[in-house]
């Protein structure tokens, strides 16, 4: 192999290593859809288990944005995809969490009523 | 020599990684097997039917990404994958308990109806109860007010009849008094000379005894003085008496007025008996005269006939 040939090699291999600006766009999009997932998913307020898949998908966007500032764009992409997911799934942990409590209290409340204004006669 | 000693070393190169990667992608496929069921068992679920659509879809999305993967991909697609298969099964059953907490709601709202209802009936019964209540009160005092009424008639009825009474005597005394102004104009006349003679008072035989029965109206109303013809009367009855024997002389009176004041009158009456039979030349020795009163009738005092036959002076011939 000559040098010449060398070095058109090589720059075949820049070329196609180096990143577009189309994929640049498409690394910020889903590190900004991290963020959005991340965000919604704090709103949710979840606790326990929800909680620490929340606190998993900060360090994975943590990480994403290290990994993109070290142009690793595809350990970049991957963590801000698992960021994404693992925030959306904390957030309908928390919605389940949630409801599951709202609905025994007022599945307790019902009984209260009922007990308190059907069985017992009506004394309030 | 050589030239054939980088694609044989190329060549070991590359058939290592080869038959790693047969392995890796077996592997993948097995994964992705698993993927797919745990979706299959999510879009199964009748309960969850329905519910959860978007994450449904990223979930589906996620899966079919993972079966196209690069092999470099693999591994994170499979693992993103679990996740969105996670999130839409926990945002369904969110949706569901989102549902029956909308149904709690609802069912609360009945308890609430059903129980205001009791509430609005028991009232209802209670204000039913006290109007009868009310009502029997009504009647209990609407019943007084009547017995109070009729009551109060029979009190009017009876002093209506008190008044009817008092009137009839009186009537009656003023025919008596009317009666003794005639008789005293009669003895008036009498004394006059106008009435000189009478008959002697009627007599009944009683246990060997000659009663002779000197009526009422032998004397003014209320007054112990005989009348013209009473005296004429006692002087025929003083002729006509055997020469001895005891003579008493009874007054009685009828039961109206007091009974002393009776008694009174009657004692008076017996006396002027006695002395107008004493003018008439009866021995006073022979004659005993007394007040009865109204103790011995001899006729029902209810009637003035009774009344006018128990006012009357007998004298009594031993």
């Amino acid at each position: 192999m000559t040098l010449s040939s060398l070095k058109i090699h090589l720059a075949l291999a820049l070329v196609l290593i180096a990143p577009s600006s189309g994929a640049l766009a498409q690394d910020s999009a889903e590190l900004l859809a991290a963020e959005a997932a991340v965000a919604s998913a704090e709103r949710a307020q979840p606790r326990g288990d929800a909680a620490g898949l929340l606190d998993d998908a900060r360090a994975q966007l943590r990480a994403a944005r290290d990994a993109q500032v070290r142009r690793k764009r595809q350990d970049a992409r991957h963590l801000a995809q698992s960021a994404e997911a693992t925030a959306d799934l904390a957030r309908a942990r928390a919605a389940l969490d949630a409801a599951r409590a709202e609905v025994e209290s007022k599945s307790a409340r019902n009984a209260d009523l009922r007990r308190r204004l059907l069985v017992n006669g009506g004394r309030r | 020599m050589r030239r054939f000693l980088v694609p044989l070393l190329l060549a070991a190169l590359f058939a290592a990684p080869a038959a790693v990667n047969a392995q890796s992608a077996a592997d993948h496929e097995q994964a992705v097997a698993r993927l797919m069921a745990d979706l299959r068992s999510l879009e199964s679920d009748p309960s969850l039917a329905d519910l959860a659509g978007l994450e449904r879809l990223k979930a589906r999305q996620a899966v079919a990404a993972a079966q196209e993967a690069k092999r470099r991909d693999r591994e994170h697609s499979v693992r993103i994958a679990g996740l969105r298969i996670a999130a839409a099964r926990a945002a369904a059953e969110a949706d569901l308990l989102a549902s029956q907490s909308q149904q709690l709601d609802r069912e609360r709202d009945q308890i609430m109806l059903e129980a205001s209802q009791r509430e609005a009936e028991q009232a209802r019964r209670e204000t039913e109860r006290l109007r009868l209540q009310s009502l029997a009160r009504e009647e209990a005092i609407q019943r007084e007010l009547e017995a109070t009424a009729a009551a109060q008639t029979i009190a009017l009825e009876a002093a209506e009849a008190e008044t009817a009474q008092a009137r009839k005597l009186a009537q009656a005394r003023a025919r008596e008094a009317e009666l003794a102004r005639k008789e005293a104009e009669l003895a008036a006349a009498v004394a006059g000379g106008d009435i000189t003679d009478a008959p002697a008072p009627p007599s009944r035989r009683e246990g060997g005894r000659t009663i002779y029965t000197l009526a009422g109206n032998a004397f003014g109303s209320g007054s112990a003085s005989l009348t013209a013809s009473a005296q004429a009367s006692l002087r025929r009855l003083a002729d006509a008496l055997p020469p001895g024997g005891a003579i008493r002389i009874e007054g009685h009176t009828d039961s109206q007025g007091a009974d002393a004041a009776n008694l009174a009158l009657s004692k008076r009456r017996a006396d002027a008996v006695k002395r107008a039979l004493e003018e008439a030349g009866v021995s006073g020795s022979r004659l005993s005269a007394s007040g009865k009163g109204e103790a011995s009738p001899v006729a029902d005092n209810a009637s003035a006939d009774g009344r006018a036959r128990n006012r009357r002076v007998e004298i009594i011939v031993e």
